[in-house]
């Protein structure tokens, strides 16, 4: 059993971890989605949010742009986060269950990445930055370069 | 012609000083000006078609978006105070304005917001009222994400707490972030140094005298606890208090009152109280140098700070946090600190914590005329302590680092017989990233060897 909480904005992915008023929590048995539900986050601060989602027992993230502190954090409990994605929920959610699904994907209508956020100079918190899904990327160029 | 209009915006657009950008009417960016790159560290080439609250992340973007609110009232907005994460993950707070954007007929057609970074002033702002969260407290570090977990619960409480940890290892910070996120965060937060007073004279400062109490005692002084009623004492160095005191202390916590100096009325203590200490307290005990009841008074829960040897994973962290206050402080405009003089801090010790880690920072900050800091601006102890033999070592760790790495990629090319998007997906890697990898260690498939046979 695996639990997968996408940070919702209407139907969208929320742009930030911490302002989410909900989240759409799904269950996935054997890679098919068992069972999902929407939790409401509205007024929740992010220590509370984190405890919410580890209290449900979810093990993977998707959202939008993520603080260092809820990141640290949610990485310390093992979380996988999938952060700063943008465009659909629905279509985030199938991209990660075809595996395709990177940090910093930007999806256009139908799950297709169109693109993939670059960031300045500096560490950002995507992939390889320090924070989140793997750790230690340090002082470096934009973290994605085509 | 539509071309060289665009091009008189942009120009137009990023002599402006503060962060500007436009939106359509389905809240698409259509022009981002270099200032609003700066402060939200994205491109504008990647803005631009985007929706606004992708790339602004604006914590009213999703509840009460000021934008939305100007187009659909007509009312502009100014100076409003609100924050956005920029690409750092960091919480950057701003001032916005916004204003409706209407065609030659008068027809709403989309609206532009301006914003200011504040980063600057609220930074100082902080350091005054020192109001700290403990999502202020930068760390990476297991140990203290361990004991974020459990700082709500601590703060929520009303139990007495006591900070172990060494000098400079931020235990007042620690305190300041318990009684901000605690109940009491309304009233005031009071810290005492009880190793920076004579006995006398500490005993006067927690409880206050009355008029008459001793000579020179001509009105009546209210004591911290007093000052501190409804918030939270800090007791640092609570190590070094005397018997006297200690027994008085151990009254506070029991009975919750005290009586000022030369007082004879009993005034209740409504004072969450935060002790701290470098010292171990449970071995001044066993010395009989601290009451083992007052002990046991103040250890209701006990937080135990790392010192920096042992969080050094923070200290990169660390090092560029102090850069940003120090540019703030001092209007310099360092942007970071070389490899070297990294590799010069992780290899010190430093029996100051924290603290010494700030005051390294602020002398390079003298010395340094340039972007960077380097070597040469630490303070000379601390650049004597590195021989060329350690930097050899982090230069030949390096090396094997790419050694290894390139090792591994040649492997796996041969495995999937050179098809790149194979390779990359074992790697977890793209592909751009991996053509970039090939070329940085000239690997070539098939192998330059084997092309010459």
């Amino acid at each position: 059993m695996h639990k997968i909480a996408i940070a919702l904005f209407g139907s969208r992915v929320s742009p930030r971890f911490d302002c989410a008023p909900g989240f759409r929590v799904v269950e996935l048995d054997n890679g098919t989605i068992n069972s999902s539900r929407e939790v409401y986050t509205e007024n929740f601060n992010a220590a509370q949010r984190i405890s919410k989602l580890r209290e449900l027992g979810v093990s993977t993230l998707i959202c939008g742009g993520i603080d260092m502190f809820s990141a640290g954090q949610l990485d310390h409990h093992g979380v996988k986060i999938y952060s700063w994605i943008t465009g659909e929920a629905q279509d985030a959610l199938e991209c990660l269950l075809q595996g395709k699904l990177q940090p910093g994907f930007m999806l256009a209508a139908g799950g297709r990445c169109c693109g993939r956020w670059r960031f300045r100079q500096g560490r950002g918190t995507g992939p390889g930055s320090g924070f989140g899904n793997s750790r230690g990327g340090g002082r470096r160029k934009g973290w994605y370069n085509p | 012609m539509k071309q060289q209009k665009h091009d008189d915006r942009d120009i137009i657009l990023d002599s402006i000083a503060d962060g500007v950008f436009t939106v359509d009417g389905h809240w698409i960016i259509t022009s981002f000006n270099r200032a609003a790159e700066r402060i939200t560290g994205v491109k504008r080439v990647q803005a631009i078609g985007q929706k606004c609250f992708d790339v602004f992340r604006a914590d009213i973007c999703q509840t009460a978006c000021a934008l939305k609110h100007s187009i659909e009232t007509g009312n502009e907005i100014i100076d409003r105070r609100i924050n956005i994460l920029n690409d750092q993950g960091q919480t950057v707070p701003i001032s916005i304005s916004t204003a409706v954007l209407r065609d030659k007929n008068g027809r709403v057609v989309g609206g532009a917001e301006t914003f200011r970074d504040l980063s600057d002033i609220e930074l100082l702002r902080q350091e005054i009222r020192g109001r700290y969260t403990f999502e202020d407290i930068i760390s990476q570090n297991h140990d203290i994400h361990q004991l974020f977990e459990i700082l709500p619960d601590i703060a929520a409480s009303e139990s007495t707490v006591l900070i172990e940890g060494p000098t400079g290892s931020g235990k007042e910070i620690f305190a300041r972030a318990i009684h901000n996120l605690s109940p009491r965060k309304k009233n005031k937060f009071i810290a005492v140094n009880c190793g920076a007073l004579p006995d006398s004279l500490l005993e006067s400062e927690l409880f206050g005298y009355v008029k008459g109490a001793f000579t020179d005692a001509r009105t009546d002084k209210p004591g911290r606890f007093a000052l501190a009623q409804g918030g939270t004492l800090f007791l640092d160095e609570i190590g070094d208090v005397s018997p006297s005191v200690q027994v008085k202390l151990l009254r506070v916590l029991q009975e919750k009152q005290y009586e000022p100096l030369g007082g004879t009325t009993t005034q209740k203590a409504d004072v969450r109280i935060i002790a701290a200490t470098n010292k171990n307290l449970q071995q001044l005990t066993s010395l009989g140098r601290f009451r083992d009841d007052l002990y046991y008074r103040l250890n209701i829960v006990k937080i135990s700070l790392p010192s920096l040897a042992q969080r050094r994973d923070d200290i990169v962290l660390l090092a560029e946090h102090f850069i940003r206050k120090f540019n703030v402080k001092k209007g310099k405009h360092i942007e970071g600190i070389s490899a070297k003089a990294i590799a010069i801090l992780m290899k010190h010790d430093f029996p100051g914590n924290i603290r010494e880690l700030e005051n390294i920072i602020e002398h390079a900050f003298v010395l340094c005329r340039g972007k960077e800091i380097r070597p040469e601006h630490l303070p000379l102890e601390l650049a004597g302590n590195i021989d060329s033999g350690h930097l050899m070592e982090v230069k030949s760790i390096n090396i094997m680092r790419d050694q290894n790495e390139a090792g591994i990629i040649k492997n796996i090319l041969l495995k999937h017989s050179g098809k790149r998007s194979a390779v990359a997906a074992e790697l977890g890697i793209n592909k751009s990233t991996l053509w970039r990898k090939m070329k940085k260690y000239e690997i070539s498939y098939p192998p330059d060897d084997q092309t010459e046979q």
